[in-house]
């Protein structure tokens, strides 16, 4: 626990490290903009909240509140399906909220198809839990600070006279840089998730899924908006997707969202 | 009140004014078959007033009497509306000149300035019978209480016996009679088995009519005429026809006085049946899957109440058949909609007459259908295909292509849908979504991680960077320190000769002391820097151990101490050895020699 909350504040330090490029007088607009969203949509005005939200958007900022306040705002003013959206959004910046988990499990069952996710098998289940315990910035850190300590302990094992400490800095290390590789790839595993964008929502109210990338392809299935699909191919327009319940098939690409 | 009566009914008289410009009808009308010899009526009619009345070529017939006129007008009002009707006829007494069929050419009258004419007419004359027919010269029967077979029978006649399977043929029940007949007690007509009939509507009232069979003069009435559309293949037969007819004759009784005054009369029961009759129905050639059934010749037309909707707005597709053909037996054609409509099943309707030439009308296919969602969609067009028996070949026939837009709907009425569809097990209505996140969210760039960055790699290879500088510099510092003891040990002999060099100055001026604290210095000096010892750490147990660390040899050990020792006995003794310095010079040269190519 002790660990946690060091690496979140370890984060939090180069973030602010990061964040120095913003120039101060923007930030403050923009969290302005934001926070008048948030009373916009305190009174109800839904609309005008996601109008908001969506300007600090076009921006160019981004946070997972940011997501999540937007997802809410759409599942009020109705819309669960671009609700899902940005709640997808909110969950592939802070993987382990909470919050973001069950209003994207609410808005799930306001939507027309009740796709059921194939069972996983228990380490898989397992392992996605330990992935998506800590958030990208974290395990990065985690990867810099074992792969510090590793090099501490080979200069140790470098420099010091002794064999015994020698032998002792040398396991030690080897455990280090271990450790080091596997958040590291953790990290570049979750960094890839984010940056290509191969998950999507669908926004079409009906779509016809074809079983080949052509209009003249056999129609497989229909999903309706709202579905979250994977994204495995692409051929021109068409892509293919794949269904949480392991079902696949060729849609148009311009009736869906990426995530 | 009143005022407002007059003005409707001005109104209605106004309208049905032209009520009273009715069309003008000329015709002309005559028996169709006559006998030799037999006058006859030919008559015409026109319901107006004419003039110049010009009749037709008569030259196979002669003119017994006419022209007789009789005029007669008609003014009626049904509920409250007016009808006059005026007719003139002309009548002329006819008789054949020879058998065989004649047309009269149609006559013509001038109407108020206009020629009209009539239609033509043919009249068909037989030879006739023996006896004469009908009237009071009526001979009575041989038997009474039966009459031949020639005289009163009845027919059932379809007219095509051979036809394909949904192909309709007419069939037509006559009752011909010479005999005075006077009406039906008991018809019992074939059921018609094997075949969908349709009757076609005949007067109420069964009037005979004058035609010729086999060259004779009969009364013949229409009972029936049904149309028929064979169900089944193969050879069909047709129940005959039974008819319990009422016939009036005269009864012939012993001669009386009151005989030529009163004829008795009795009514006879007669049964007369028809034959059967066999027909053919030739199965339909192997047709199409979509096949509708229908057989005849028919067209086509399709509408749609709307193409552009929004979401759940009820559309209907009509499907009009029309044509001849055996309409009431047609399947709806198969709609082909897009996956997700909702689609109702079609209402059909119906709507035809039995006529001589067949069932006439049309079906109407109505289909209503729900888009769901919203979007554009193509409904492809309809097939319908019917057997032309004529051709003796399928066709088809096309509805056109409707597309249609589907606007997004107010959502209202989606909502209540989706959950009746959707799903039941869902109950989360006390539930709402978590509130939004109040506090200063962590604005960042979007796209911008840190993982994976510049940065990010930077650190890591500042880490890497930093270790290689401090093992560097560490590597330095040692080759450096070994530099120091090098140079000290190559050194070392050449320091060595120049502190003996010193000491043989010293040995020169006769100045003791100061030469044998040359030599120890010049010893120790050397060992100092060859074995890189400290200096204030030598002494001679040390140096000894040293020197056997270094592979020296004993002698050379031995005599190094012995020059130490002699030194400094020499140092704290003077006086005593002052004439061995030489001796020792020499030595201490020879040694330091020995022990510098041992060592190295």
């Amino acid at each position: 626990m002790k660990m946690k909350t060091l690496i979140r504040k370890y984060s939090l330090l180069l973030l602010i490290i990061l964040s120095c490029t913003i120039s101060r007088g923007q930030a403050n607009a923009i969290v302005d903009s934001v926070s008048a969203g948030n009373q916009l949509y305190n009174s109800g005005k839904y609309q005008d909240a996601i109008r908001k939200y969506q300007n600090v958007l076009s921006q160019g900022f981004e946070s997972a509140e940011l997501y999540f306040n937007l997802g809410n705002a759409f599942y009020k003013s109705g819309n669960a399906t671009y609700a899902i959206l940005n709640y997808e959004r909110a969950k592939k910046l802070a993987p382990n909220d909470e919050d973001i988990r069950y209003n994207l499990d609410l808005a799930h069952t306001q939507i027309i198809d009740n796709v059921v996710s194939l069972p996983e098998p228990g380490f898989l289940r397992w392992w996605k839990q330990l992935i998506n315990s800590q958030s990208i910035s974290s395990w990065g850190a985690m990867s810099i600070i074992t792969f510090f300590t590793f090099l501490s302990l080979f200069g140790l094992f470098l420099l010091s006279r002794s064999f015994r400490v020698k032998r002792l800095a040398f396991w030690v290390s080897i455990a280090a840089i271990s450790l080091s590789a596997i958040t590291f790839s953790i990290g570049s595993h979750l960094t890839s998730k984010l940056i290509n964008h191969n998950t999507a929502v669908i926004t079409d109210r009906s779509v016809r899924v074809k079983s080949s990338p052509s209009e003249t392809g056999t129609e497989l299935f229909i999903v309706h908006e709202g579905v979250t699909v994977q994204l495995t191919d692409k051929l021109g327009e068409w892509v293919n997707v794949s269904l949480p319940d392991g079902n696949k098939g060729w849609v148009k690409e311009s009736s869906m969202v990426r995530i | 009140m009143r005022l407002k009566h007059l003005y409707l009914l001005v109104c209605v008289l106004l309208l049905s004014l032209p009520g009273f410009s009715q069309q003008i009808s000329f015709t002309m009308e005559a028996p169709k078959v006559v006998e030799l010899g037999e006058q006859f009526r030919l008559a015409f009619t026109v319901n107006a007033k004419g003039q110049n009345l010009k009749l037709p070529e008569l030259s196979d017939f002669l003119i017994l009497m006419g022209p007789s006129t009789t005029q007669s007008s008609s003014f009626q009002i049904i509920n409250g509306t007016s009808s006059q009707s005026v007719s003139f006829s002309y009548l002329f007494i006819l008789k054949a000149k020879k058998d065989g069929k004649f047309t009269i050419n149609p006559a013509s009258i001038n109407v108020n300035g206009t020629t009209i004419t009539s239609n033509s007419l043919t009249i068909e004359v037989v030879k006739g019978s023996a006896k004469p027919t009908g009237g009071g010269t009526e001979q009575p029967t041989t038997t009474p209480g039966t009459v031949p077979k020639s005289d009163l029978f009845v027919k059932l006649v379809v007219d095509r016996k051979n036809l394909y399977k949904g192909d309709h043929a007419m069939a037509t029940i006559k009752i011909y009679s010479k005999v005075n007949l006077n009406g039906f007690e008991d018809i019992s007509l074939p059921s018609f088995e094997g075949f969908w009939s349709q009757d076609v509507a005949l007067p109420q009232q069964i009037s005979l009519q004058r035609e010729s069979f086999n060259g004779e003069i009969y009364n013949v009435g229409t009972l029936k005429k049904t149309l028929l559309f064979p169900q089944q293949t193969g050879t069909i037969t047709i129940d005959k026809v039974k008819i319990d007819c009422i016939v009036q004759q005269r009864v012939k009784q012993a001669k009386s006085f009151f005989d030529d005054f009163f004829d008795n009369f009795a009514n006879v029961k007669v049964t007369v049946t028809s034959d059967p009759v066999i027909v053919t129905v030739n199965p339909l050639p192997a047709g199409p899957a979509d096949f509708s059934g229908a057989v005849g010749r028919f067209d086509l037309r399709s509408s749609i109440t709307s193409t552009n909707v929004k979401e759940n707005d009820a559309i209907t597709l009509r499907i009009d058949v029309s044509g001849n053909g055996n309409i009431k037996l047609i399947n709806a054609p198969k709609l082909k909609l897009p996956a997700d409509f909702e689609v109702y099943d079609p209402k059909t309707q119906s709507n035809y007459a039995a006529t001589a030439e067949g069932l006439n009308g049309n079906i109407s296919f109505e289909y209503l259908f729900l888009p769901r969602f919203a979007g554009d969609y193509t409904i492809p067009p309809v097939n319908f295909i019917y057997f032309d028996p004529v051709a003796g070949r399928y066709t088809t026939k096309s509805s056109q292509e409707f597309k249609i837009h589907v606007a997004k709907g107010d959502g209202t009425s989606t909502k209540g849908i989706m959950s009746s569809v959707a799903k039941e097990d869902v109950k989360f209505l006390g539930k709402d979504i978590r509130f939004i996140k109040q506090g200063n969210s962590e604005l960042k760039p979007k796209g911008e991680i840190f993982f994976g960055s510049f940065s990010f790699y930077l650190i890591y290879l500042a880490g890497v960077l930093g270790l290689l500088l401090l093992y560097l510099m560490y590597q330095k510092q040692i080759r450096e320190n070994a530099n120091v003891a090098r140079v000290k040990n190559k050194k070392a002999s050449k320091v060595a000769l120049r502190r003996l060099k010193e000491a043989n100055m010293h040995l020169k001026n006769g100045a003791t002391e100061k030469f044998y604290e040359a030599v120890t210095r010049a010893f120790w000096g050397y060992l100092s820097d060859k074995m890189t010892i400290p200096f204030a750490e030598l002494n001679k147990d040390k140096a000894s151990a040293e020197l056997a660390n270094h592979k020296a040899s004993e002698i050379v050990i031995n005599r190094f101490i012995q020059i130490l020792d002699t030194c400094e006995y020499a140092r704290f003794a003077p006086g005593e050895a002052n004439n061995r310095m030489l001796e020792i010079y020499d030595e201490a040269c020879d040694v330091m020699g020995q022990m510098d190519k041992e060592i190295n």
